[in-house]
């Protein structure tokens, strides 16, 4: 591990300040996968500047009816939250399916966000891979790539994010807050994560030292029975295989649906959000809407299997909010 | 552990995670749950589901497990458990 200084901050301030001054300084939220990136020498930061202990800690109302996580806040925290249980259960259940208790316990919302992939190839400084070293080449897509992207990738990458929690913020809609030294911003989290192309290694649009110091949830949501699955290779513990957050209005048709595990980002179904909005909800409906989405996927010779399993589990998720509904 | 299940603290196994539906009963598939990361990536070992199960069911209620987890009482309940199960 290469050697490193550590900073902490107490007003956001003085964190913009201590990343700014320093080339190759990064942000240090709970270091779930920061830290275990620097051991394996993928990330070499020369300066952490830990936020923990910024005053951006907590969920609170938003004048819009909607709610506002601080970045800080942890996952647990999050999860446990009543008022995102009531009124944004898939965030709630997406975060409880991620990583283990003791994760949970550190990870902050902000840190879940930035979360690099889990693309063993990443992972490991021997391997060719264009989103640590620019140029060197991808070694997944000629690889083994049996968990990698069937949506949106590129010669240059295809690996998945493994976020739980951004694929329900991407369904809820929600808004990335952030601040800079020339001021604040926000991102909606549509555009938060950038598409692939041939820049890999640039993976959102957070300006240069940016820091999140909150997620927006809007006051809108379709309805309060929202529901977040996740298919992985083991009961618990374990990133997605693929995953889906869905809400769902079954008079109407209005649907919010995201999937996790199919690309370098949250993967908004638009697609199918569109043909359950066209005609009456039935179970032939949800399968049209599955298909429909589907049929932009692009599978790797290796992982074909994720089209079907995302197909059914659109199918499935949208049947079980039907269902529920209606009892 | 338990003081998060007593806490009324959902999982990624509870059905509703709803603040105004009942809270979860603590089954195996809880503890199984709730376990996971701490000892075993496949869940936890049968004869620690059922240490845990039989400490929860010897709290008295209103007791250690009450209040905010992660506070002295969540450390004492976890202590205890632990000791169950090591002993």
């Amino acid at each position: 591990m290469k050697e490193f200084a550590y900073r902490r901050a107490t007003e956001v301030r003085d964190a913009l300040t201590l990343v700014a001054e320093h080339d190759g300084a990064r942000y240090l939220g709970g270091g779930t996968n920061l830290v275990d990136l620097m051991k394996d020498g993928v990330e070499t930061p020369g300066r952490l500047v830990d936020v923990r202990f910024l005053p951006l800690d907590g969920v609170r109302e938003a004048a819009d009816g909607g709610l506002v996580i601080g970045a800080t806040t942890t996952n647990s925290d999050a999860a446990a939250h009543p008022e995102v249980r009531r009124r944004y259960p898939a965030l709630s259940e997406a975060m409880l399916a991620g990583a283990s208790g003791q994760l949970r316990n550190m990870a902050t919302v902000g840190g879940n966000l930035l979360q690099r992939t889990r693309c063993a190839y990443f992972a490991d400084p021997s391997q060719a891979c264009n989103k640590r070293v620019p140029g060197s080449g991808c070694a997944a897509v000629a690889g083994e790539h049996h968990n990698h992207a069937i949506f949106d990738w590129s010669q240059h990458c295809a690996a998945t994010h493994p976020s739980d929690m951004a694929v329900a913020l991407a369904a809820f809609d929600a808004v990335v807050h952030y601040e800079t030294l020339d001021g604040a911003g926000e991102i909606p989290l549509s555009e938060f994560y950038l598409p692939v192309g041939d820049t890999p290694e640039r993976e959102t649009a957070l300006p240069p030292g940016a820091l999140i110091t909150a997620v927006a949830l809007p006051g809108s949501a379709i309805s309060p029975r929202s529901r977040y699955r996740k298919v992985r290779e083991r009961a618990s513990y374990a990133f997605a295989t693929v995953s889906i957050a869905a809400d769902l209005d079954v008079r109407t048709g209005a649907a919010r649906i995201a999937l996790g595990g199919v690309a370098s980002r949250p993967w908004r179904a638009r697609r199918a959000e569109a043909v359950l909005l066209d005609g009456p909800v039935t179970a032939g409906r949800f399968r049209t809407a599955a298909d429909a989405e589907l049929s932009a996927a692009e599978p790797l010779p290796g992982n074909g299997y994720k089209v079907t399993l995302a197909r059914n589990l659109i199918v499935a998720v949208l049947t079980e909010l039907a269902d529920r509904a209606r009892s | 552990m338990l003081a998060e299940h007593a806490a009324g603290w959902p999982s990624a196994v509870t059905a509703d995670v709803s603040p105004d539906s009942p809270a979860p009963e603590l089954d195996a598939a809880e503890v199984r749950e709730r376990m996971s990361g701490n000892l075993c990536r496949c869940g936890a070992y049968p004869s620690i589901v059922r240490a845990v199960l039989e400490s929860a069911a010897h709290e008295e209620p209103g007791s250690a497990t009450h209040g905010k987890p992660g506070s002295a009482a969540h450390e004492e309940v976890t202590g205890r458990a632990h000791e169950e199960v090591a002993g």
